[in-house]
């Protein structure tokens, strides 16, 4: 397993325990991650009732799906790659809801 | 050496934002803010900020880092970078306007202003007045140059800026009409307006210069919006300045006046560059909008199964394929001498002649690629379930504003062959 792709999975996993349903009230959303590259996964994360959950694999009718490099991901959530940045250099593709994907990181602490 | 038809890979990658944005959050209020002419596409004004505000970030610190090194030379190597900004800004702008022309110029930035300010201002002017663009509140910036009697022609200008010695302030007094984003500017947002005034009538063009109002300024007043044909989500505003006074920094180009018959003022010349990229903005406006109708139309006939044998003869080819097979053409030209234009002036060369052509290419493009999907659909390009008619409606603004076809089209004459502006009007 490499060393990206266990990241990504402990990231994922944290997921449910950031979320912080007071800032994303009223959401109901299915989100697609499909993280490409060395180290790539694909994940659904749902939101909603105020509870985020996360799993591997693919969704049916996702609101959103955000595709980018898995080293880029683990680098954005490290803070170390900036969202903004990697949205206008085209570093982050998403299909779907955009306006839901520009709200996503304040959903979490 | 041969011709590059390739578009950067930083300049594709960064053109996908402005796709998606285009696709997911405009076009489905396209229709809306067309019929609700007044109202401000907030969602996307929202989503839009924080990049713009990136964008005039930079833009404003390579200008002053520019001023400090030299024209175009990156820092310490002393080596030439050569700078993509416009030819970012007309892929941006393309994408957007096929989104919708008139909520791409809702985008909250310095825009026509911001031009007019880097083309001609100090460093000290462009901290001042542009800094602002780069945090906080959604802001726009505007440019006033057309008067009820001053549209064409630009040396007719009748408002007037007066110094008063006692507080060393510009007193301006006149009127504007057909101001884009006239009202965000000055009353909606703390943005900033370019007014062009005449500081002695009697010397025509020479006795011009463009002053900066900041929102807010007491004495400016908006006292129309105007209602449209096309581009509705627009903010078309009329503004009348009465005893407006402003700091006497904000004069952009020098206050010193030389007699008729010299040579043309630099500050004039100066300011007058801003065409130069607003004009390939307004194209790739333009062609925004005709790959959008060219787009459409070609797929809906595809699904009739009409679609164009490339490689047959023209004499096989139906009158409907034939038509597609030339608004294509046009589509290609339209955008190739836009490019054109963007990329020489990124390189620093003069573009003025390029971005005139670019400008009248494009107008007529549009018009006639919109007026002709509208026709090709027959009762789908006339409803208004379908966007079809209106970006018909919205195509003849680019062969109106920023000199209109026929204004561009004198200026490439002369510029061809030589002539003065007294020679050939
Ligand atoms: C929606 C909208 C937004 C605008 N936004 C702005 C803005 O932000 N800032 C701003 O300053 N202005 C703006 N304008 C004004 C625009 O730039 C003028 O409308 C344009 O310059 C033409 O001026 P005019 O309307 O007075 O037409 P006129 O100058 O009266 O021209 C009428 C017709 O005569 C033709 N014509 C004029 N002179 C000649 C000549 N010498 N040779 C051949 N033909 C000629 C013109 O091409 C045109 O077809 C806007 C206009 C509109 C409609």
């Amino acid at each position: 397993m490499s060393d990206i792709d266990a990241k990504i999975r402990r990231m994922m996993a944290d997921m449910p325990a950031a979320f912080n349903p007071e800032k994303a009230e009223g959401v109901n959303a299915v989100i697609q991650y499909n993280l490409t590259g060395e180290g790539g996964s694909q994940w659904q994360s749902r939101i909603a009732g105020g509870v985020c959950t996360v799993e591997e694999g693919v969704a049916e009718n996702p609101t959103l799906t955000i595709t980018m490099d898995a080293n880029d991901y683990v680098e954005m959530m490290a803070g170390r790659l900036d969202g903004m940045q990697a949205f206008m250099t085209g570093k982050i593709k998403v299909s779907g809801d955009i306006m839901l994907a520009s709200r996503l990181m304040t959903f979490f602490n | 050496m041969p011709i590059e038809f390739e578009i950067p890979e930083s300049v594709k990658n960064q053109s996908n934002l402005t796709e998606m944005v285009a696709e997911q959050v405009i076009r489905k209020v396209s229709r809306y803010f067309d019929e609700h002419e007044h109202e401000r596409p907030w969602e996307y004004i929202n989503f839009i900020w924080p990049f713009i505000q990136q964008m005039e970030a930079a833009n404003l610190k390579r200008s002053l880092e520019v001023k400090k090194n030299g024209h175009g030379k990156a820092s310490g190597n002393g080596q030439k970078k050569q700078s993509t900004f416009q030819v970012r800004m007309i892929h941006m702008i393309e994408n957007l306007s096929w989104g919708d022309a008139g909520i791409y110029l809702c985008t909250p930035s310095s825009a026509l202003a911001g031009a007019a300010i880097q083309a001609v201002g100090t460093p000290d002017q462009k901290e001042r007045f542009l800094d602002r663009f780069t945090h906080g509140k959604p802001k726009w910036g505007a440019m006033a140059m057309t008067e009820p009697q001053a549209g064409s022609d630009t040396s007719n200008i009748q408002t007037t800026a007066r110094l008063d010695p006692e507080t060393n302030e510009w007193v301006l007094n006149g009127e504007k009409i057909f101001v884009t984003n006239g009202s965000l500017a000055s009353r909606e947002s703390e943005g900033i307006l370019v007014i062009w005034a005449t500081l002695d009538r009697s010397l025509g063009r020479a006795g011009m210069r463009p002053f900066v109002v900041e929102a807010g300024t007491p004495g400016m007043t908006v006292t129309k919006l105007e209602e449209k044909l096309g581009i509705r989500a627009s903010d078309t505003a009329a503004i009348v300045f009465q005893d407006c006074r402003i700091p006497y920094d904000n004069i952009l180009g020098s206050p010193e006046l030389k007699k008729p018959g010299a040579r043309t003022e630099k500050g004039f010349k100066g300011a007058m560059k801003t065409f130069d990229s607003s004009r390939p903005w307004v194209a790739a406006s333009a062609m925004g909008i005709a790959r959008a109708a060219f787009e459409f139309t070609r797929d809906t006939l595809a699904a009739q199964g009409i679609t164009i044998p490339v490689d047959a003869a023209y004499h096989e080819l139906s009158a409907i394929q034939r038509d597609l097979l030339d608004m294509e053409t046009q589509l290609k030209a339209g955008w190739l001498l836009t490019v054109r234009s963007a990329a020489l002036m990124d390189a620093g060369q003069p573009n003025s002649l390029e971005a005139s052509m670019a400008k009248v290419k494009s107008g007529q493009v549009v018009t006639r690629i919109t007026q002709k999907c509208v026709e090709l659909l027959g009762p789908l390009g006339y409803s208004r379930e379908l966007l079809v008619e209106k970006w018909m409606r919205d195509a003849k603004i680019n062969d109106i504003y920023e000199g209109t076809g026929q204004i561009n089209t004198l200026i490439v004459a002369r510029r061809i062959l030589g002539y003065t502006r007294k020679e050939l009007k």
